[in-house]
């Protein structure tokens, strides 16, 4: 088995607040990994701070190790860029560039140099496709992406993401502001994609967990409660706090 | 109590766009006989009686000359500053004195900043009564405005988007310029047209630094003196050797400025409209 992330020891704070606390395993490459647990319990600190998107708050710091491909991306001299090159993120509200579809999927590559069209179509087009949304787009491109509906704006978000090419693929709360039948298609997105890359999904739904997640990984108040294989956590958790949770005592 | 309040309301709002038509009335209908092709592009000159002949085509020409390079000098620096106070690091003590200063310079009467345009830019660095210095000083007085405006427009434009350029591995100054001030844009538009209808009409700033009331010829470089609306009026209706002569001339020069305004001002809204039709922010 293959990991893409090493978590060891893991602890974030907002000031004085403790959110994450001495968070530890291992994240499985090209599978996905559902982040569940009640709210305010950290999953959404925990998936931002693997990309270091906490960093842009004066007052957050961690401490301990996220290792990728060797190397610890906490350390202060870890190039973020190049991060978050090839770690991506989808927001739980989509939030595409006020620009054309072509340009919002390009963003990614212009900004990091790349300026020959052919790529840049190629990538486009494979992107938007891997996204599952090439086919309603694709009669016009410059069409300014505020004009889709809110599943296809998400699915842009996507392909957005996936232009640079990352290994992983973080996403907090995707399909919460989604309705049902745009959720089940980011949900088939996200399953197909899931042999390529890996996906690491903050959910409070736990029966999106049930129909996508490989493995998944159980916080409460900041603490990593229990981790393992996704059928083995919701029919026979060893934790009673998961059990609790997924049984809906609270949620 | 609903009804009161929209009676004294509609009652406002129509005696001030009646005083707002009467005054453009009265100008129009004293000014009006004085307009013509003539009248807008002819140099000027006076008769024996000081009546005027000719026409105002030298003080079109200097306000525009004028307002365009204060424009050409404080729009471009002024854009760079209000993306930076927006977009960077800027809660310390530092850039809140920054900021307070600009506000207070976007107050401050534009007779001061005549005095110091004519102190720095005339008697200092040597420009003389000239184009540059009038210029440079119209500048002064439009950099906060560029500045303010810009800034407000960058900041209201939504966090999340700037997530979603950091998350693909943007820098700040690439999320600045590609992402939010593109988002921006038709606001700060806007902005900077409002300062340069504002400095189309001043006086005050260009009086000590280079307008003069009568020239014979248009000016041939950036360094000679210059002729300019609003000051013309002032100087037709106060100093002329013929007043009442020169008045209508003058009534003249307000139909033009208004209409400068006015053409101004729409293609501000045109502009804004054709932008939200485009990207909706």
């Amino acid at each position: 088995m293959e990991f893409s992330l090493k978590i060891e020891n893991l602890c974030a704070y907002f000031g004085e607040k403790k959110i994450l606390d001495s968070i530890t395993f291992d994240i499985p490459s090209k599978a996905v990994t559902a982040i569940v647990g009640p709210s305010g319990c950290g999953k959404s600190t925990f998936i931002r701070t693997i990309n270091r998107m906490n960093d842009r708050f004066e007052n957050f710091r961690a401490s301990g190790k996220i290792i990728l491909d060797g190397e610890n991306i906490l350390s202060k001299g870890y190039p973020l860029e190049s991060l978050r090159m090839r770690v991506g993120m989808v927001f739980q509200r989509p939030n595409p560039f006020p620009k054309s579809i072509y340009e919002n999927v390009a963003f990614g590559l212009k900004i990091h140099g790349i300026k020959n069209k052919k790529v840049l179509d190629e990538t486009v087009y494979s992107s938007l496709k891997a996204a599952a949304v090439y086919e309603q787009v694709k009669d016009d491109l410059s069409l300014n992406a505020y004009k889709l509906s809110g599943g296809q704006q998400q699915r842009l978000c996507i392909a957005r993401a996936l232009a640079v090419k990352p290994e992983v693929i973080l996403l907090d709360e995707p399909t919460s502001a989604i309705d049902p039948i745009a959720t089940k298609q980011i949900e088939e997105v996200l399953e197909r994609l899931s042999k390529d890359y890996t996906i690491v999904i903050v959910t409070h739904n736990i029966q999106q967990a049930a129909r996508i997640a490989d493995y998944i990984a159980f916080f409460y108040l900041g603490k990593l409660i229990e981790f393992g294989k996704a059928e083995k956590i919701l029919t026979s958790p060893k934790e009673k706090l998961t059990n609790d949770y997924l049984t809906g005592v609270y949620s | 109590m609903q009804k009161i309040v929209f009676f004294i309301v509609s009652v406002l709002a129509i005696v001030t766009l009646t005083a707002m038509m009467g005054i453009i009335l009265i100008i129009f209908v004293k000014g009006i006989g004085v307009i013509n092709w003539r009248f807008l592009t002819s140099l000027t000159s006076f008769d024996f009686y000081g009546v005027p002949q000719g026409g105002i085509g030298p003080a079109i020409v200097g306000t525009f000359l004028v307002t365009g390079l204060g424009l050409l000098f404080s729009v471009p620096l002024g854009i760079l500053g209000g993306i930076f106070l927006s977009e960077y690091k800027t809660k310390r003590r530092l850039f809140s004195i920054m900021r307070m200063s600009v506000a207070n310079l976007a107050g401050v009467p534009s007779v001061v900043h005549g005095l110091f345009g004519m102190a720095v830019f005339t008697v200092f660095l040597g420009f003389g009564l000239s184009i540059l210095s009038a210029s440079l000083t119209l500048s002064i007085l439009a950099l906060p405005i560029v500045i303010m405006v810009t800034e407000n427009a960058m900041k209201n434009v939504p966090n999340s988007v700037r997530e979603a350029a950091f998350a693909l591995g943007a820098k700040r100054w690439q999320s600045a310029l590609l992402v939010v001030f593109p988002a921006a844009f038709s606001k700060v538009m806007t902005g900077v047209i409002l300062a340069s209808v504002r400095i189309a009409g001043e006086t005050a700033p260009i009086l000590f630094t280079g307008a003069t009331l009568y020239l014979t010829y248009y000016p041939h470089g950036f360094n000679e003196q210059f002729m300019a609306l609003p000051y013309m009026i002032w100087g037709l209706v106060t100093t002329s050797i013929n007043i009442s002569a020169s008045t209508p001339f003058a009534y003249g020069i307000a139909i033009v400025l208004i209409t400068l305004v006015a053409v101004m001002n729409i293609s501000v809204m045109l502009l804004r409209l054709k932008m939200r039709k485009r990207a909706v922010l």
